[in-house]
């Protein structure tokens, strides 16, 4: 009904001044401001009773509504259920579920064959004229027969519900094999190349796929490449006034102007405007995804969509740190913002990266031992480090407080908390020194805690050298922290038993004592791993942490389902485990930190009040410290504290007694101990090589030098150049 | 530096708010986006036996699709407004989308939970929101945006009386009665 605004107004002041009586005399006052009005009367009485329901459901207004959305869309977003059949498809797991819908795994009971189903989500499929031209996209893509692209069986609905039946391909998405390790070059280059083969081919029959994406890139375990939902970006697409004409007589060779944006990061930037997109988008998500095989990352990334897509209209990316300028010339083309200035097809992308992917070959026969050092097994060779541990190397610098406005969030912030957010069973952070690996670590331990969840943090740099000289002696000392942080009622030395190995005492404990007496998810952080690699018991510890996990796969109702391990550690911790089959570091979720980009420097810059002045001397200030994040603050700190010029801390940047001193000093001093790792270094700062890939690695660990390889190791940042060349040489 | 950079949404949102129809359409994934990874969320937590806390991840999706921050503060209002409309009408759009894609098939071999039958109730009892609050706006467009504010721009009571420059008792005071009302249209059983 609609308001009368008069009699609105009037009831609105009289519902604020019940609002002051006692409930008791409101039936009183009704009578009195309400007398001969009766429908007035009705009105303020029946409101003032839907305000006492409405405060007290509580499930009305009472969210935000894309809190209740999103409980809606979980709830819905489990459309099948495994057992169930859909037609004549039997369902199985759910696969996985992502902005397109759900995967499940099927059954095709007539004829007996394993295939994946695809639902599309009802948000998407309202509109049959928009679900026609995404039919026509996918079926011609899938008629081209391609290896490198899924087949489809068929796209049908039932019931309302849109789903596509394809191949059912045994592997995993390229999303997840970027997150297991760093691509060697070799592979990223292969893999590269058969996405590009699919776009070719795809492309020569005049279809677009317009959501190249490592998602949507499933890799098998022989190598072989699938390239998944061509044409599905069809349906998430706008509809276009102009081009509501009648379809043609090949409307698959229709292509509306106006494009829709689904995941920002892969984005071209003429999709991002929403101007009519052709073959070469694809060319610049491909660019995007090559790009992010090759350095680890993606080119173009923000704390927000909106800076996400600012980068991709406006920013070049970062070159690529190991890549031949062939290579580098390759991307910089796919990632071109204007797509005249990119490759003009598919086809010829395919061919350089072809020519580059057989020079490569040739040259690793030739040269063997370069191109697949970064990814050979070093411990087999080397004893393991008992002396001048990296961690000797570092200066006390400590966390990034919790409310500090000086923190700086990086993508692999968002990472670690949805990792913890999922509960995870192993989430491991590495970085170099003084990278920021407890601040995050803090920061995702914080966010477990506000969610209901238990939280335990060791750092295993606390330990005495006592707790360290065994396996008992470590495990008890953990049960110990654990017990006191946790306020358990239990002795941990009461339980132990020593007719039982270590691990399993301990092992039973974290059962035992520890998560049966919880209620709820268990978050447990451990900083400083690189403790446990020089110890001799340190992969019976991984070892352990490990079967854990495996155990959690194996038994969806068992206690380790509601552990997380949260594990930091320095660079380059495998090469100190003897056997890689017992490493908890090759399993889980695999978190690397790095140094701040210039972005993130000019970011603090901003919150320190922009001591540097302009873009210049960000960059020239980057260049001093690199994206060093302790160096960066402190630098900035002291410019702020005694308000100095960039010029001004340059002069005293390496001074004993400069902002710097304590831990340039504190480096030497450490260097100073160790001959062998001071010549390594003195080499280095005259341009040699780093003898062995041991010393780069321990002195990268140290985050004393950079470098993708041993041949290629150079000084981490210019202050620490200038001061050891002082100290050294 | 980055803060000078043209954040795309705000531009976007400026475009629809200016008629563009192809605006809404390139905004709408965005948020379908951030509700996949909240709903995400409930279903590990679900699946694990939690209850998740919520208001955090509530509030950092709020935050990735609208960077506040990035906004000229004599912008911010107007801002606020639209985002909140924008919202509004997405997730209603999305509601209306659902809604229909269950009565087209009457019959599904599915049988639903309770979960899944409480979220069919959410999505009508939202299109039915949107009714009543087209309603309310007619005879009282502040009060229908104090509730678009709050109820689908997420703010809070301070946000809301800031962006509308009232006091944060006539917020209070306003949203009690709209809310009132709404319940009325939309529950009472008389």
């Amino acid at each position: 009904m609609k308001l009368d605004r008069e009699r609105w107004q009037r009831l609105d002041e009289l519902f604020e001044q019940a609002q002051e009586l006692d409930p008791a005399a409101r039936a009183a006052w009704l009578n009195e401001v309400c007398a001969g009005d009766e429908a007035l009367r009705r009105e303020l009485e029946s409101l003032l009773n839907a305000d006492v329901q409405a405060e007290r459901a509580s499930d009305f207004l009472s969210e935000p509504a894309l809190e209740a959305a999103a409980k809606t869309m979980a709830a819905q977003s489990a459309a099948l259920r495994t057992g169930q059949t859909l037609s004549h498809y039997r369902i199985g797991a759910l696969l996985g579920r992502g902005g397109m819908g759900e995967v499940y795994r099927a059954e095709d009971e007539r004829l007996g064959r394993a295939l994946a189903l695809k639902l599309l989500p009802p948000e998407f499929t309202q509109d049959d004229e928009r679900v026609q031209r995404f039919k026509q996209e996918a079926r011609a893509a899938s008629a081209l027969n391609h290896p490198n692209i899924i087949t489809i069986f068929e796209i049908d609905q039932i019931d309302g519900l849109h789903f596509i039946a394809t191949e059912f391909i045994d592997g995993i998405t390229l999303r997840q094999r970027l997150s297991e390790a760093r691509l060697p070059l070799t592979e990223a280059l292969d893999l590269a190349a058969q996405i590009a083969s699919a776009l070719a081919a795809a492309h020569a029959a005049g279809i677009i796929h317009r959501d190249i994406k490592p998602e949507n890139v499933m890799v098998r375990p022989d190598g072989l490449v699938k390239v998944l939902d061509f044409g599905l970006a069809k349906l998430t697409e706008p509809q276009n006034p102009q081009s509501a004409s009648p379809a043609g007589p090949n409307p698959q060779f229709h292509t509306d102007p106006g494009k829709v944006l689904g995941t920002p990061r892969y984005m071209s930037p003429e999709q991002i405007r929403g101007v009519e997109v052709d073959a070469r988008s694809d060319l610049f998500s491909f660019g995007v995804v090559l790009y992010e095989m090759l350095a680890g990352r993606a080119p173009f990334e923000g704390a927000s969509i909106a800076e996400t897509i600012a980068a991709i209209l406006e920013r070049e990316p970062l070159p690529l740190a190991n890549a031949s300028d062939e290579l580098q010339q390759l991307v910089e083309r796919a990632l071109a913002k204007d797509r005249d200035a990119r490759w003009p097809s598919s086809r010829e992308l395919l061919a350089e990266l072809k020519r580059l992917k057989l020079e490569l070959d040739f040259a690793a026969r030739h040269k063997p031992n370069t191109e697949e050092q970064s990814t050979l097994p070093l411990a087999a060779v080397l004893p393991p480090v008992q002396h001048s541990h990296p961690a000797e190397l570092e200066p006390v610098g400590g966390a990034v407080p919790l409310a500090s406005r000086f923190y700086i969030v990086r993508p692999t912030d968002e990472e670690f908390r949805a990792a913890i957010a999922r509960q995870d069973s192993i989430v491991l952070l590495k970085g170099a020194r003084q990278v920021g690996k407890t601040s995050l670590l803090a920061r995702g331990l914080q966010q477990a805690r506000s969610a209901g969840a238990k939280v335990v943090l060791t750092d295993l740099q606390k330990l005495s050298a006592d707790e360290l000289v065994s396996a008992e002696a470590f495990y008890l000392a953990l049960a110990d922290l654990i017990a006191d942080q946790l306020d358990l009622d239990v002795v941990p030395e009461d339980v132990w038993n020593a007719r039982r190995g270590p691990s399993i005492n301990f092992e039973r404990f974290i059962r035992r004592e520890v998560l049966s007496k919880i209620s709820g998810h268990l978050v447990w952080g451990l900083d400083e791993v690189d403790r446990l690699f020089a110890c001799s018991f340190g992969s019976e510890v991984f070892g352990l942490f490990r079967s854990w996990h495996n155990e959690r796969s194996l038994d969806p109702d068992g206690p380790w389902q509601r552990l997380t391990l949260a594990i930091a550690y320095a660079t380059e911790a495998h090469l100190f485990i003897s056997d890689m089959n017992q490493s908890p570091f090759n399993v889980g979720t695999r978190l690397a930190l790095e140094d701040f980009s210039f972005e993130q420097v000019a970011e603090l810059n901003t919150r320190y009040g922009a001591p540097l002045r302009d873009n210049a001397e960000v960059a020239r200030y980057s260049r001093l410290v690199s994206g060093h994040p302790y160096l960066v603050r402190c630098g900035l700190q002291e410019m702020v504290n005694h308000h100095r010029t960039l010029a001004e801390l340059e002069t005293i940047a390496d001074h004993d007694d400069g902002p710097f001193g304590d831990h340039l000093r504190r480096i030497a001093a450490s260097l100073e101990q160790d001959a062998e790792l001071s010549a390594v270094v003195r080499g280095v700062l005259q341009g040699k090589p780093c003898p062995s890939p041991e010393s780069f690695y321990r002195l990268r660990s140290a985050g004393l030098i950079a470098g993708d390889a041993a041949r290629e190791a150079r000084l981490r940042c210019q202050l620490y150049a200038t001061y050891l060349e002082k100290r050294l040489l | 530096m980055q803060n000078d950079s043209p954040p795309q949404i705000t531009q976007l949102l400026r475009a629809w708010h200016d008629g563009d129809q192809a605006a809404l359409a390139q905004l709408t994934p965005l948020v379908y986006g951030e509700l996949q990874r909240l709903a995400h969320g409930y279903l590990r937590g679900e699946r694990a036996g939690h209850t998740l806390q919520t208001t955090a991840l509530i509030n950092e999706a709020y935050l990735r699709l609208f960077d506040w921050q990035h906004v000229e503060w004599q912008d911010r209002a107007h801002f606020i407004a639209i985002a909140a409309q924008m919202m509004r009408r997405v997730l209603v759009d999305f509601a209306r989308a659902r809604h229909y894609a269950k009565r087209g098939g009457q019959a599904r071999q599915v049988e639903f939970d309770g979960a899944v039958i409480a979220a069919q109730q959410r999505d009508t009892e939202l299109l039915a929101l949107d009714d009543a609050l087209q309603l309310l706006g007619e005879g009282d467009p502040r009060k229908c945006r104090i509730v678009e504010l709050r109820y689908f721009g997420g703010l809070s009571v301070d946000e809301t009386a800031e962006a509308l420059q009232l006091s944060r008792r006539t917020v209070l005071r306003e949203w009690k009665l709209a809310r009132a009302w709404l319940y009325r249209e939309l529950r009472a059983k008389d």
